[in-house]
């Protein structure tokens, strides 16, 4: 394992150093990360990084292949754009999780705040605890996995993709042009397989699914006249 | 003896085509055809609807968006709150409506029956107002409307204490947009038996209204009746004033002295039942010049904040809801549009009596022709359309509610509109004199 | 765009070095200037006025002299192109905001703090620039807020820094990340209430707003922050203090953040980012405040 004191390196230098080393397969770990904004961006290979302390914005951004692993907290946008690898946040991470997520897994064992996975189009993001409001909106694709207790307008407007939630109140905070329906036996499958491999110790059998519309046109209500309400 | 001069030989045709004279001036087809006219009858022309003639309009605004420094709201997906309440200076029920698009005052005469029961459940739909103009009150309009605003005009037709006692708010009219200074006009072939009795008149006259009120003739006189308006509605219900636009910035000021709640200025763009055309085209001012005035004289008295302005005459879309409330209107006022949504194509014959439509006449045969339910869900349709219309470019300027647009949200796209108005020109933020706003 | 934080600490020696510590943090969210506000516990009157050059000094003089007597004054040029001066004033603390708006009226002059215990520090640039410029001297504090600022329509000028106070409330502070869509309608209504503006930015509004409902109408900072919510438009975090209190309130939408920590101690930190509070405790995550949300604290 190659360790690396990052304390005093600028992030440049720091990326630059891990492309070489998971190009090689390596597996590093950082020491010292000081919340650094920007770190292992756009990182391509096969190795492993393991930060030991937390991280700023744009943590593992653009990720394509390696694994990630921050035994500290992560501040927003977790993940941002990620093609392929792992990133696993072992405590918990800042608003707007995994935007334009294509690929990969992404696990948080802690907390998240609002807007997690906005515009997702592949991949998985399991998130063991909150996730706040407006999660999952305008997704393309992925599968989104929220067991703690979820925000309002949750999965607003999603395109394609599913989430799969805990939460037995979610029934009241679903956001537009999205249903709630119980997980299919094979989604049900699939989650257990991923939760064994990251060792996450949960009833697969107990979340519900959130699917989109995809038949006709989004229904969106634009005028909401408060006289009309008290009505049919 | 010399020889008789012989007659010169005629000179060949030239194949060079004449140049056509074009009219451009004065004396062109339109104005030779109005003089014949007027040659003929020795009398002013009257016509249906209101000036055809080009005004600068609220068209040559435009409305800066939110991009890096302000942030857009999403159009379909995050809200814009329309609700609005007009009158509450001194009322203690202000009117409370759900757009800020009302429906003006159109007379139970001008317009049919039908038209007017339509537009009044239109209202339900999308929870606004309804004003019944001239005519009296129509108990199919009341009965149907959401909420009604009874108009008390100089003839006072169909207009008693049982009026007041049905109105959701009062709105006292000095005069309108399409003929400012002059009154009500109905044509003698719209006073069917009917309507004869509704108002009180001998079927088959022209009735042409007095433009001042009886009671009131003056100023000072305006106080006082204002008063006892308020001591006859306890306070309960607004009460507007409605002009035309002409010297607006002084009126209004009166208006807000005397104690109204509200006041309603009608732009010459506005329409009418019938008005001679001198009124239409030479009286007045446009409504885009009306609100800038309106406005700056509810500053001077530093009462902005507290009397609402309506503005009407012209407007058409949503983008003349959303630029007029950021100039600082409350709330504006569609008529003609209103028509068009029903089926009117502004034939501009209404003072005939003779409508395809069954909107503006009160031939049986016509009238039929109007389906009252079709027509009162196209109104709704309209104004909810409008609505959302203007919400969009609130949103996109950053808004989530209509009534935070401010004047500071526009740029003028011609120099006679930023001249017009004060509002900074487009790319130079060139202002001529006094400048609308902070910048 | 800006940075804001805030920190209570009522037993801390060290709260005037941590929260410009907390501000380094925040660096990178803008370097067109940096400000913070004290809460001390002291017994003077303190003042701190901006300049805009050593000239306007007579004039300051002249004002204070009608109001106070005034002590241990000290003017001095920073780095910028301005000028300051500080002092302590033994006064009747009924007409500090008297005073505030005289001295304000007077266009080179600009108040930064006026106050029985606010002191705020302002000036362009970074906050390691207003450290080396200002010796800043506070004695022990309870509570303090602070802002790094990346200028977006109001023009890069001291006056136009953040931390903001209102002659309506001196003891008043406010930082404000982000930008008010109906800041000229509201500055148009609060004019006619016969509230008085020095600047153009639409962060003194709210500073006037908070004041004049707290003040003239009796709200609690909490009744005050609510409905500033509902009045004021835009995407915006806003972190306000008075003597006794500090509050936090954010737009609906929940676009711009603002995170806080209460720890057991009774120390309670605010910031724009979980990395503006790892100074003071480095291994603690912070909860987002709630989308349409309003906080406060009593000190």
């Amino acid at each position: 394992m190659v360790s690396l004191d990052v304390a005093e390196m600028n992030v440049r230098e720091v990326n630059t150093r891990l492309k070489e080393l998971m190009k090689a397969g390596e597996e590093v770990e950082i020491v010292n990360p000081h919340s650094m904004h920007n770190l292992a961006t756009g990182i391509k290979g096969s190795g492993r990084i393991v930060v030991r302390g937390s991280t700023g914005f744009y943590t593992g951004g653009f990720l394509q292949g390696p694994t990630l692993v921050v035994e500290g907290n992560t501040g927003l946008y977790t993940g941002d754009n990620m093609g392929g690898g792992e990133i696993i946040v072992e405590r918990n991470t800042g608003m707007n999780l995994a935007p334009s997520q294509v690929g990969g897994t992404v696990v948080v064992k802690g907390n998240t705040g609002s807007r997690a996975a906005f515009g997702m189009k592949g991949g998985n993001l399991i998130v063991c605890g909150e996730v706040g409001m407006r999660s999952g909106q305008m997704t393309l694709g992925g599968r989104m996995i929220f067991l703690g207790k979820v925000g309002a307008d949750i999965g607003e407007s999603m395109y394609n993709g599913v989430i799969h939630v805990r939460d037995p109140e979610v029934e009241n905070r679903l956001g537009g042009n999205v249903t709630l329906q119980p997980i299919s036996s094979q989604e049900e499958q699939e989650v257990a397989a991923l939760f064994e491999k990251y060792g996450i110790d949960q009833d697969a059998g107990k979340l519900q699914s959130i699917v989109p519309k995809v038949y006709g046109r989004h229904d969106y209500v634009m005028f909401k006249p408060t006289h009309l309400s008290g009505r049919a | 003896m010399s020889a008789k001069p012989q007659p010169e030989s005629k000179p060949e045709k030239s194949k060079t085509p004449r140049p056509k004279d074009v009219q451009h001036g004065v004396w062109n087809a339109q104005t030779v055809a109005e003089i014949k006219l007027k040659a003929e009858t020795g009398k002013h022309r009257i016509r249906g609807c209101g000036s055809t003639r080009y005004f600068p309009t609220l068209d040559d605004l435009t409305i800066l968006p939110g991009q890096l420094t302000r942030m857009p709201i999403d159009t379909y997906r995050e809200d814009c709150k329309t609700q609005t309440v007009l009158g509450a200076r001194y009322a203690k029920k202000p009117l409370v409506v759900e757009t800020p698009i009302l429906i003006s005052g159109m007379s139970y005469g001008a317009l049919s029956k039908e038209a007017k029961t339509a537009l009044a459940k239109g209202t339900q739909y999308v929870g606004t107002s309804i004003n019944n103009g001239e005519g009296g009150l129509l108990p199919d309009e009341r009965d149907n409307s959401y909420k009604q605003v009874v108009q008390i005009c100089p003839s006072r037709i169909g207009f008693s204490l049982r009026s007041i006692e049905a109105a959701d708010a009062l709105e006292i009219i000095v005069g309108i947009g399409a003929k400012p200074g002059l009154a009500g006009h109905l044509m003698g072939s719209k006073i069917t038996e009917e309507i004869g009795k509704f108002r009180q008149l001998p079927p088959g006259m022209d009735l042409h209204s007095h433009p001042r009120h009886g009671d009131i003739f003056g100023a000072d006189d305006l106080v006082l009746k204002i008063k006892e308006l308020r001591d006859l509605t306890d306070y309960q219900i607004p009460i507007f004033l409605k002009m035309a636009a002409g010297r607006v910035r002084e009126d209004v000021k009166i208006a807000a002295k005397a104690g109204v709640d509200g006041v309603v200025i009608d732009g010459a763009e506005g329409g009418t039942g019938a008005s001679p055309v001198m009124a239409t085209t030479h009286l007045g001012i446009p409504t885009l010049a009306a609100v800038v005035q309106a406005v700056r004289g509810l500053e001077e008295m530093g009462v902005k904040q507290e009397v609402s302005l309506i503005v009407s005459g012209g407007i058409k879309d949503g983008a003349d809801v959303a630029k007029a409330l950021a100039m600082g209107a409350d709330a504006v006022a569609i008529g003609t549009g209103a028509m068009v949504a029903m089926g009117c194509v502004v034939c501009l014959r209404c003072h005939t009596g003779e409508c395809a439509f069954g909107i503006g006449t009160q031939n049986p045969k016509q009238r039929a022709k109007l389906d009252i339910e079709k027509a009162a869900q196209r109104v709704g349709n309209y104004i909810k359309a409008m609505t959302v219309e203007a919400t969009l470019l609130a949103k996109a300027a950053g808004k989530t509610k209509l009534a935070n647009l401010e004047r500071e949200d526009l740029r003028a796209l011609t120099m006679e509109a930023s001249a017009v108005t004060g509002i900074p020109m487009i790319g130079s933020n060139y202002t001529f004199g006094e400048m609308f706003g902070f910048c | 765009m800006c940075g804001i934080a805030g920190i209570i600490a009522p037993g801390s020696q060290t709260l005037g070095v941590d929260l410009v510590d907390m501000l380094k943090h925040l660096e990178h969210r803008g370097r067109d200037a940096t400000g913070v506000a004290f809460y001390e516990s002291r017994e003077d009157i303190a003042i701190r006025v901006s300049l805009r050059d050593l000239a306007a000094e007579a004039d300051l003089e002249k004002i204070l002299q009608a109001y106070a007597e005034v002590n241990d004054p000290v003017t001095y040029t920073g780095e910028g192109i301005f000028t300051f001066f500080e002092a302590k004033l033994a006064m009747e603390p009924s007409r500090i905001p008297e005073l505030n708006w005289a001295v304000d009226t007077v266009a080179d002059l600009c108040i930064h703090s006026l106050g029985l215990r606010l002191k705020i520090y302002k000036d362009e640039g970074s906050a390691e620039d207003l450290e080396r410029r200002h010796h800043i001297k506070v004695g022990a504090c309870t509570h303090g807020i602070g802002h790094v600022r990346m200028a977006t329509e109001s023009v890069e000028n001291i006056d136009f820094a953040h931390p903001f106070t209102s002659y309506l409330l001196p003891e008043l502070s406010l930082v404000h990340n982000g930008q008010f869509t109906n800041y000229f309608n509201l500055r148009r209504l609060m004019e006619t209430r016969g509230i008085r503006f020095k600047t153009n930015n639409d962060s003194e509004m709210a500073a006037h707003y908070l004041a004049w409902e707290m003040t003239e109408n009796g709200l609690s900072m909490e009744q005050a922050m609510s409905k500033a919510l509902d009045d004021m438009d835009g995407i915006f975090t806003i972190i306000a203090a008075t003597t006794d209190q500090v509050g936090a309130f954010r737009d609906r939408l929940g676009i711009k953040p603002v995170l806080y920590y209460e720890a057991d101690d009774g120390t309670v930190l605010l910031g724009s980012e979980q990395i503006a509070l790892t100074p003071i405790f480095s291994d603690i995550y912070a909860t987002e405040m709630e989308p349409g949300g309003v906080k406060v604290w009593s000190v």
